[in-house]
């Protein structure tokens, strides 16, 4: 069974994930910066 | 501060070429299961997010108690980025464990003891955030928080220990008498750096939600008093 198309989905999710948040992260400190 | 910022800097760029490592050791260097396949490549990142979103509730409980014997908003800062970045890792950890789940088990979802605890701790979270919204008082609020946190966090060694207490279908990395998980020694080798690699991502992100939050109080705190 190929289950590799599952791996690149479970990657994308975990590492997108994490992306997401250094992002908002990245957003919410300029934001404290200009206030 | 320049030493804490370099040292900042410093824990950022560790934690973005752990993780890269990370990835390169498990697609790289780990084998392919032989009934799985490549799916069960998630493992790796999926407990280690499991693993670390579980050590930040346990944070998020041990600086409430702080908070409520200092009474130091610094501790309550913490408790909040320790809560949300908790809630980050325990929703990746079940979204890739949906995905994997998909082609092993045939389902995305399925109330196993261990799925349905993790999904109460992930509510008993949530709730968290609606209970601080509901208070305007910031004192009354990070107390409230810091005692829901406390006792919140029972939720934690339920879901930890659920799969070792009840019959469940979810696999079980390391148990006694040969329960747990074979892996190979490449493969435990590539385990151990993942968790590493999280737990340095981890405590990089701690550490800057500290800092946001730590600022946004005080400028909450100088609004209030304008």
């Amino acid at each position: 069974m190929d289950t590799s198309a599952y791996l690149l989905a479970g990657y994308i999710v975990i590492l997108g994930g994490i992306s997401l948040y250094v992002l908002s992260l990245i957003v919410r400190s300029n934001r404290n910066k200009k206030s | 501060m320049p030493h804490t910022r370099r040292g900042l800097i410093a824990l950022d760029i560790l934690a973005v070429l752990g993780i890269l490592f990370a990835f390169v050791i498990v697609i790289w260097f780990t084998p392919v299961e032989a009934t799985m396949g490549a799916v069960q490549k998630i493992f790796y990142f999926h407990v280690s997010a499991g693993w670390v979103g579980m050590i930040s509730f346990l944070g998020a409980a041990v600086a409430s108690g702080i908070y409520l014997s200092t009474r130091k908003t610094i501790w309550d800062a913490l408790a909040v980025s320790l809560v949300e970045i908790g809630m980050v890792f325990a929703i990746i950890n079940v979204l890739s464990g949906m995905i994997w789940a998909r082609p092993i088990w045939n389902t995305w979802w399925t109330w196993d003891p261990r799925l349905t605890t993790t999904a109460i701790m992930l509510l008993v979270y949530a709730a968290y955030w609606i209970l601080r919204s509901a208070i305007d008082d910031n004192e009354r609020k990070a107390a409230f928080g810091a005692v829901y946190t406390i006792v919140g966090f029972i939720s934690v060694p339920v879901t930890f220990f659920s799969i070792r207490l009840y019959r469940t279908i979810h696999p079980l990395v390391f148990g006694s008498d040969n329960s747990g998980m074979a892996l190979t020694p490449r493969m435990q080798t590539a385990f151990f750096i993942s968790l590493a690699a999280f737990t340095l991502v981890f405590l990089a992100l701690v550490w800057h939600r500290w800092k946001i939050e730590v600022n946004a109080q005080a400028a909450n705190e100088t609004e209030g008093m304008a």
